[in-house]
């Protein structure tokens, strides 16, 4: 029997428990508040008890069946003739495990085919023992259940306290995934540290891993440069100026349409900014370069990758302005424009300096997203670790050797692999850390104003 | 001279005025220069894409799938993919992140351990994707080994990367219903649970659905993670499950924009062209949510 005929059966008898319970408690429903509960929940309530004890006993029989097939394959005359030897016998068990699942799977050994046909029969024999298992568990779960169901029982309750239990293993979904994040993380970026010292990973100047040197240095320098330096100055300036315009000066009607068009260029993915970095600025930077006299230039360039990377960032700089704006109270812009300073004289000396703190954390966060950003320096920017201050010069970011070192074929284990996620437990620290410390400020920047 | 020992008529203070004013015309015309310059690079953008792949958006190019010549490549295959790969994040995202956004906002007790749940959303909001591809083939093909490249897994990851968005956006829908409902709800016998469900969420439900298409969106355009686990197979079928090799929309983009030929240029802005139509509908479908339902209190 298949996994999912046996949950359709399982989702079968627990609708069916749901509308006998229903039924016998509507039965019960004599007079107006005879039920403690709703006939409805005392549905839900046999329900629940059909369905839990049945997906209990499958997992649980998952979770032992493999060994109880195991022994009976080889308790299987076919298996008699298996090699003594542990690897060899193992190598083909596990060939006719495979070749049982896929009949397509290649063949290497003759021996395996003659296993496919006891573990198929296993398989089957165990398989719809753990359905009779899981039927009969759900069968005696309901019964009880069914025979709880009196007036004055509270099956409301006890479904509820179910329902909160579901709404807390939801919420703590997000704190395993950040536990997931940093134990794999931490776990393979150990494994890498075997091999290179983080010393000389954090603070080695010479990043080439075919040849075994690991030291990171250029790879953050190129990262800060386009990421935090390039693109801020495009982003800030412009994402500041048009928040500023669109807030203090344009009029409702102007606001309306061109706030959605400056959100559009959050909404572009950034494998279509990468493709045009690579495509379209690229070449017009490198053109601009053989213009001003310098000699080959290269193709991809920092420059190109951090231009885009800021039109990107523009829009995100820019809301986090107008929030910080928007905090400042009334009163103090008043209070200028009442001195008889113009309104830019107001911008200028009185909300910006208030709103600072804001606009800070929001270019912090801006630089955080900067630098994890990776689809348009994959495209744009370059694989050569360049300890350069030259906007020029092809420059490469720590998530474009993560992509680099994780997309050939190569070994999982090799420092080579490992070293991306060294990069990326760098890269996660330093995003979370600008991120707790922006959202502090941002917190404590507003509270100042209430 | 009046009392104040200015003379607002003399030339010197004409002067003085008519400086102010003149950086005041010059501040509002920089403003207006930095909007209109990220217009202009949003138009350039679109405009070269349109120019570039128009021709050719054809039947064929819609229904085909990738192949090693420019001509016959298609992009279905990987719109497929896409699909497939969005259904694997909703269907685990959405549920996931409306449940802990209501426990959250509703039944969380306030300590220490409810206070980790909410910095670590928050986190995760804004950890980069590409470390949460980096988790999926830690996770999900390291340790699990499930198939690689193939849409459950990178349906898996995004669901990860989606469910963050989907709790904030949800606690700010929930949030927003007025307590005023929980408290009548809660008068006539109701228990916590049944104001949740039957009130507080069909109130709740626009906003939560516009951040969840604006997460799903986010999803759709998404290439990163999905490079880490692996997601970047030349497939020249469309997948027929979820447990089939396959490729999505922008990592079709990402591969033929690798592609040496020129002919594929073509191809690329066509497969941009119809990502692009993909999202605008999403975040259209969004917008039009939440000025429809959108209730004041």
């Amino acid at each position: 029997m298949s996994a999912t005929t046996l949950l359709i059966l399982i989702g079968g008898f627990s609708l069916i428990g749901w509308m006998v319970a229903k039924a016998k408690a509507q039965r019960l429903n004599t007079r107006r508040g005879a039920l403690h509960s709703l006939p409805g929940h005392h549905g839900w309530y046999v329900a629940l008890w059909v369905a839990v004890p049945a997906l209990i006993g499958v997992i649980g029989w998952n979770a032992v069946s493999p060994g109880m097939i195991h022994s009976a394959v080889l308790a299987d005359p076919a298996a008699a003739s298996l090699p003594a030897m542990d690897m060899e016998r193992n190598a083909i068990l596990s060939e006719a495990y495979n070749l049982a699942r896929d009949p397509e799977a290649p063949v290497f050994n003759p021996e395996a085919q003659k296993l496919i046909q006891p573990i198929r029969a296993a398989s089957a024999r165990f398989g719809m023992m753990g359905a009779t298992l899981a039927i009969l568990l759900g069968f005696a779960g309901g019964a009880f259940a069914f025979t709880r169901i009196t007036a004055g029982f509270a099956a409301r309750t006890r479904v509820e306290r179910v329902v909160q239990f579901a709404l807390l293993a939801a919420s703590l979904l997000a704190i395993l995934t950040t536990i997931g994040i940093i134990g794999s993380l931490l776990y393979e970026t150990g494994l890498f540290f075997r091999s290179v010292t983080p010393v000389s990973f954090l603070f080695g100047l010479h990043w080439s891993p075919a040849n075994g040197s690991f030291g990171a240095v250029p790879i953050f320098w190129g990262t800060i440069f386009i990421g935090a330096i390039i693109a801020m100055i495009v982003a800030i300036p412009l994402g500041m100026m048009s928040a500023i315009y669109l807030t203090q000066y344009a009029t409702a009607r102007v606001r309306r349409w061109m706030k959605p068009l400056l959100e559009l260029l959050a909404g572009i993915p950034t494998v279509v900014y990468g493709y045009f970095a690579a495509l379209t600025v690229a070449p017009m930077i490198r053109d601009f370069a053989t213009l001003i006299g310098i000699q080959n230039p290269s193709t991809e360039s920092a420059l190109a990758a951090g231009l885009v990377m800021g039109v990107m960032i523009i829009p995100f700089v820019s809301s986090m302005a107008d929030d910080s704006i928007a905090a400042v109270p009334q009163a103090m812009r008043d209070g200028s424009l009442a001195m008889g300073a113009t309104t830019s004289e107001t911008i200028r000396k009185v909300l910006i300096p208030a709103a600072l703190p804001g606009i800070v954390a929001g270019v912090m966060l801006a630089i955080s997203r900067a630098i994890g950003e990776t689809m348009i320096v994959v495209m744009a920017a370059g694989a050569s670790a360049n300890l350069s201050a030259n906007p020029f010069a092809s420059m490469t970011t720590v998530t474009f050797q993560i992509v680099q070192l994780l997309t050939g074929d190569q070994e999982f284990d090799s420092p080579k692999t490992l070293s991306a996620f060294a990069l990326g437990l760098v890269l996660f620290i330093v995003t979370l850390a600008l991120n707790i410390i922006a959202l502090r400020v941002v917190k404590r920047f507003r509270e100042a104003y209430e | 001279m009046s009392k104040t020992g200015i003379d607002w008529k003399s030339p010197a203070a004409n002067k003085r005025l008519a400086a102010r004013y003149g950086a005041e015309r010059r501040f509002k015309a920089i403003g207006l220069a930095a909007i209109l310059l990220s217009m202009a690079f949003l138009a350039f953008l679109l405009v070269s894409m349109l120019s570039k792949g128009l021709g050719g958006l054809d039947l064929a190019f819609l229904s085909g799938s990738d192949s090693t010549e420019a001509s016959t490549a298609g992009v279905w295959g990987a719109v497929k993919g896409s699909l497939l790969t969005m259904i694997v994040t909703i269907t685990l995202a959405l549920p996931m992140g409306v449940l802990a956004a209501v426990y959250l906002e509703e039944f969380a007790p306030k300590n220490r351990w409810v206070d980790l749940v909410e910095v670590s959303i928050n986190n995760l909001a804004a950890v980069p994707s590409i470390i949460f591809g980096l988790l999926g083939l830690a996770v999900f093909i390291n340790i699990f080994h499930l198939p690689r490249s193939s849409p459950m897994v990178g349906g898996m990851t995004l669901a990860l990367m989606t469910m963050p968005v989907i709790v904030i956006a949800g606690r700010n829908a929930i949030k927003a219903v007025p307590p005023s409902i929980r408290d009548a709800a809660l008068a006539v016998g109701a228990s916590k649970v049944q104001t949740v469900f039957h009130h507080v969420l069909p109130l709740a439900l626009p906003g939560i659905l516009t951040g969840a298409i604006i997460g799903m969106a986010r999803a759709l355009g998404e290439t990163a993670p999905l490079l880490m686990i692996g997601m970047r197979a030349f497939v020249s079928t469309p997948p027929a499950g979820f447990t089939d090799p396959s490729s999505v929309l922008p990592m079709q983009i990402f591969l033929w924009s690798d592609e040496v030929d020129r002919a594929f240029v073509q191809n690329t802005s066509a497969a941009i062209i119809v990502l692009l139509v993909f999202l605008l509908t999403m975040n259209g479908v969004a917008i039009y949510f939440r000025n429809k339902f959108e209730t004041r209190w």
